[in-house]
């Protein structure tokens, strides 16, 4: 099996929770970084499905996944139909407020919700358990319109890749690279001030529900973050997967992170969490050196940027 | 036994079509076949309805336009390249599980003898699980393949637990819901393990969809079931010769044991083959055969009346699933909950009727 | 295929199967109290089983410390925080299955009977469901009255469909009833949850039957119905007895059929609903304690009963240390172990001649 990914509901799901599971975990071919791009009448991309001609200036999009509907927001542009989940993000609430969802109970996209709000262009990332087996889907929403279907990895962990080909088939690549300009000296700029706790500290990165937790490497969405802007992992380090499971009895585990960063809707819902003895007793909790963050899938430049204030604001207090 | 089996093919074939002859006016008698058409033309205009009914709006004129070609562009490929897949696989899973849940009722001699309370789905189930998430093998034939091996595994298993000196109705059905049961279990654990390295969308499959419907998933089911349609009409007359008792059965030239078998394998295939596309669509199998008989009042489960009953139970409970909720859901749920209901009712009306 | 529907009850005289079947073997009180104390010496072991393994493993010394001289290190706070509370729960929750599975055996007359396979269990988990996803409750003390509720409605309706019929209450009729309304709850309990990622989200543990909330609260919150239940059980268990040779014979010797009939859905009520308000639906423990303890005992209620509160939490105590072990680093929900276990259970009931002339 090249590439598999659970359907997203699971992640959307977990996801809405803010506690939990993702899945997915893909390996197929990768999206090229950046392909040609040529006259203005039409942009290419290059997509899991090789390079697609997608018509320029087009005005009625539609972007059933989360990556690339964030992109798309960062980009200023709305799009007419997007999917049920979308990272918390304030911005993003008000932004796509009133945009109709287009994806079923399991959060595969709906063909004939998308070719009902006849869009000229379709983006979003593979849904399927691999490659070949998504072929269908995405051969069925070409006829609806032309298609732009990029990789998806465990734990959205391929967010930038999905980023610059969104931009790329909106002939915005210049846009997004200002974006992710900003984005990389804010994450150098944070490497450089707090150098000396990030060399002697090490981070982890974990969300929990009532019976498990999860622990994020280098490979998810935020955990990307965090190593841009010089985390070292302890328990995760060399971990592959985006994300791995582990049981309350595990957060021991954790005893050699001295920074612990808890993804959670709010404060209060880390509570799962900090109320195991366990992980109460940890090193970290015992130095008062566990943080929350809404951030969540942080999927676009806006909420990275976002995740990056909030860890300089760890670091700061950690020093 | 050798004996017979030495010389049941030239006998078998012979007398077989002599007695359907014989025994049409008995069968299916008038009533049924009224029954049989009135259902079938429910049937088509369900599908009709269903190839309407969307999130994409088109009207009854622009459907009846695409189905004969004379639309193009996007209306037609909404038509036909994906609501019609979808409502032709309905119609046949429905013939299939209503064909199966007759097979297993005749057989069994009880109405709760069917593919789905019996465990055949979720042995199908777990045989496909085990190609997807341990064997890693993704192709639509090897999954068919793979829930057929599984549905006959669980059948012998079943059977097996069920033997004592012969099999009875009642412990065929507990040592049924045991087995699936630990099935059911032993997939959980498939699928929570699997979770965190792999896939996840087969729990939804898990529930029983028609969401995956396509020409992929139509063309082995067509395959499938031209061979399957056949054999079980073939057998028609041999099942309900067994209904008669195995001794009975003999005198009229009817191997017992080899179309005991024949039917079970053909049950099986028939049940399976629905579940490896579509994944445990329960409770069609069960309550088809049933109503079919109630609504040719006849004694006995017809294969016809039966088919035809499952095709619309199964179209109306997938329009159902798609339209009639806020929210989309797996057609299994919706099979489940109104086939649950009517189990209910029918073990209140029976009470009542005693 | 003349026999048709009426095949639903037709093998089903013997409905007092499981009293006759045992009836055979009465014990005497040396051998039962012997038992009784063998089963508790079992569930010490299991108690302590329960607290040395789990998905982090920790050397035996390391444990013994732990209990002995209370938590330091990380082990022992895994050993003292977490796997101490989780038992005690699981000993609540493994009684009142138990127990509820006993009370519904006997009242109803079934040998198939079970809080799960009778949808007791669904009843519940549909309330709760319900609570969860309409009225946005969060904690176990919010939800604990629908999980109540919903146990109740589930029995009085399944021993009202059961018993619709001329011929009266029959075994098979009622598991039958059973079956298909678990099915019925169970189809619209999982719609709900699919169209509803939150209720997904937060059911998504506690739908498969697990240990794993916080052990102490919940412990707190259910075990006052809990006690009352097995208390309730505990009373009616020579009524029980009476009840078991028959309405006809029971009214002779003076028991008030209609009263124990009522305590018994009470304190069915309150055990199979408080058990899975805590842990979610955790079947076939109901359903196999009794027939170990009848095995072992022979056929009297108030020895079945008091048999059943000490296997109860043995037979749930061991698949929970089965779920811990075996997805590790992750875990496995006891109630999927159950289900494994115990469906063997049910095929061989099923196999057992007397019991199944049904």
């Amino acid at each position: 099996m090249r590439s598999t990914r659970p359907r997203r509901i699971l992640s959307t799901l977990a996801l809405a929770a803010a506690a939990v599971v993702t899945l997915a975990a893909c390996s197929g071919s990768g999206a090229a970084a950046d392909a040609p791009k040529t006259k203005s009448s039409s942009y290419t991309v290059s997509t899991l499905y090789g390079d697609v001609s997608v018509p320029a200036g087009a005005k009625r999009i539609v972007a059933y996944s989360f990556p690339e509907a964030t992109a798309l927001a960062d980009l200023g542009i709305k799009p007419v139909g997007i999917g049920t989940y979308i990272p918390a993000f304030p911005a993003y609430t008000s932004f796509f407020k009133g945009v109709p969802d287009v994806t079923d109970s399991s959060g595969a996209p709906d063909l004939e919700k998308v070719a009902a709000l006849k869009p000229d262009l379709i983006v979003g990332d593979e849904f399927e358990t691999d490659v070949e087996k998504n072929r269908g889907l995405y051969e069925k929403l070409s006829s609806i319109a032309p298609t732009v279907m990029l990789k998806w990895t465990q734990a959205a962990g391929n967010w930038p890749a999905d980023a610059a080909g969104t931009a790329q088939a909106v002939g915005k690549t210049a846009e997004l690279n200002k974006l992710k300009s900003a984005y990389e000296a804010k994450a150098a700029d944070i490497k450089r001030t707090y150098a000396d706790v990030l060399s002697s500290k090490t981070v982890d990165l974990i969300s929990a529900n009532d019976s498990a937790w999860f622990l994020y490497g280098d490979q998810s969405s935020h955990g990307k973050v965090l190593a841009a802007a010089g985390a070292r992992f302890a328990a995760a380090a060399g971990q592959k997967d985006g994300f791995a499971q582990y049981s309350p009895e595990k957060y021991s585990d954790l005893a050699n992170s001295d920074i612990l960063v808890v993804s959670a809707s709010a404060p209060a819902a880390a509570a799962v969490v900090t109320s195991n003895p366990v992980f109460a007793a940890l090193p970290a909790a015992q130095a008062g050196h566990v943080y929350t963050t809404p951030y969540f899938f942080p999927s676009s430049y806006r909420i990275a940027d976002a995740l990056l204030d909030d860890f300089a604001a760890m670091l700061e207090k950690a020093k | 036994m050798s004996r017979t089996l030495i010389t049941a093919p030239p006998d078998f074939g012979r007398p077989q079509l002599v007695a359907r002859g014989r025994r049409a006016s008995v069968r299916v008698s008038r009533r049924a076949l009224v029954v049989i058409v009135a259902i079938a033309a429910v049937t088509l205009i369900l599908a009709l309805v269903a190839l309407a009914t969307g999130s994409y709006s088109l009207t009854l004129g622009q459907v009846i336009a695409a189905l004969s070609g004379r639309e193009t562009g996007i209306v037609s490929t909404v038509v036909l390249d994906w609501r019609l897949p979808r409502v032709l696989l309905a119609i046949l899973f429905g013939l299939a599980l209503g064909i199966s849940g007759a097979i297993f009722q005749s057989l069994t001699r009880n109405p709760l003898g069917s593919p789905d309370i019996i465990g055949f789905d979720t042995g199908a189930y777990t045989g496909a699980l085990l190609v997807m998430l341990v064997l890693h093998l993704g192709g639509t034939y090897s999954i068919t393949i793979a829930a057929i091996a599984g549905g006959l595994a669980t059948a012998a298993i079943v059977y097996l637990f069920a033997w004592r000196r012969g099999v009875q109705g009642f412990r065929l059905i507990i040592a049924g819901i045991g087995v699936t049961a630990m099935l059911t279990s032993f997939n959980t654990w498939l699928l929570l393990r699997a979770q965190t390295q792999q896939a996840i969308s087969a729990s939804f499959w898990g529930a029983g969809s028609l969401d995956n419907a396509g020409y992929p998933q139509l063309v082995p089911a067509v395959i499938a079931f031209a061979v399957l349609f056949p054999a079980a009409g073939l057998l028609s007359r041999g099942m309900h010769t067994l209904e008669l008792g195995d001794d009975a059965a003999r005198q009229l030239g009817v191997n017992a044991e080899r179309t005991r078998l024949l039917l079970v394998i053909t049950g099986v295939a028939l049940s399976a083959t629905a579940t490896a596309l579509a994944g445990p669509i329960a409770f069609i199998s069960l309550s088809a055969p049933q109503i079919a008989r109630r609504l040719t009042r006849s004694a006995g489960v017809g294969l016809m009346s039966s088919a035809v009953v499952g095709a619309a139970l199964l179209l109306a409970s997938d329009w159902v699933a798609q339209h009639a909720l806020p929210v989309t859901i797996p057609t299994g749920l919706v099979t489940v909950t109104l086939g649950g209901g009517y189990f209910i009712w029918l073990l209140v009306v029976e009470g009542r009727r005693r | 295929m003349t026999e048709s529907a009426t095949a639903l009850s037709e093998r089903s005289q013997p409905r007092d199967a499981a009293v006759r079947e045992s009836a055979a073997r009465p014990r005497s009180l040396s051998v039962r109290a012997a038992g009784l104390l063998a089963s508790v010496i079992l569930l010490a072991v299991l108690v302590l089983a329960s607290v040395a393994f789990g998905a982090k493993i920790i050397p035996l010394p390391e444990v013994a410390h732990a209990l002995l001289h209370g938590g330091g290190s990380d082990d022992e706070l895994v050993v003292t925080g977490l796997r101490v509370p989780r038992t005690l729960l699981g000993i609540l929750v493994g009684a009142a299955l138990g127990g509820a599975g006993t009370i519904i055996q006997a009242f109803t007359r079934n040998p198939l009977a079970d809080p799960g396979i009778l949808g007791v269990n669904a009843g519940s988990a549909f309330a709760v469901t319900l609570g969860v996803g309409l009225l946005g409750l969060t904690s176990i003390s919010q939800y604990l009255w629908l999980a109540l509720a919903g146990a109740a409605a589930a029995t009085v309706a399944v021993y009202l469909v059961g018993t619709a019929s001329r011929t009266g209450a029959s075994p098979v009729r009622m598991t039958l009833a059973g079956v298909g309304l678990a099915a019925v709850l169970g189809g619209i309990t999982s719609g709900i949850t699919l169209s509803n990622p939150t209720i997904f989200q937060s059911m998504l543990s506690w739908s498969a039957g697990s240990l794993t909330g916080p052990p102490l609260s919940t412990a707190a919150a259910i075990a006052p119905f809990i006690v009352a239940g097995l208390v309730i059980g505990a009373a009616i268990t020579r009524p029980l007895n009476a009840l078991a040779l028959g309405d006809d014979l029971a009214a002779a010797l003076g028991s008030r059929a209609r009263l124990t009939r009522t305590a018994a859905v009470i304190a069915v009520t309150m055990l199979s609903g408080a058990a899975t308000a805590a842990a979610g639906p955790v079947g076939f423990i109901g359903l196999m304690i009794p027939h170990l303890a009848r095995w072992i005992t022979g056929p009297d209620q108030r020895w079945i009963f008091a048999y059943t509160v000490v296997l109860g939490p043995c037979l749930l105590l061991a698949s929970d240390v089965l779920g811990r072990i075996a997805m590790r680093p992750a875990e496995l929900p006891v109630g999927i172990v159950t289900a494994f276990v115990g469906a063997p259970v049910l095929i061989l009931l099923a196999r057992r001649t007397k019991a199944t002339a049904l």
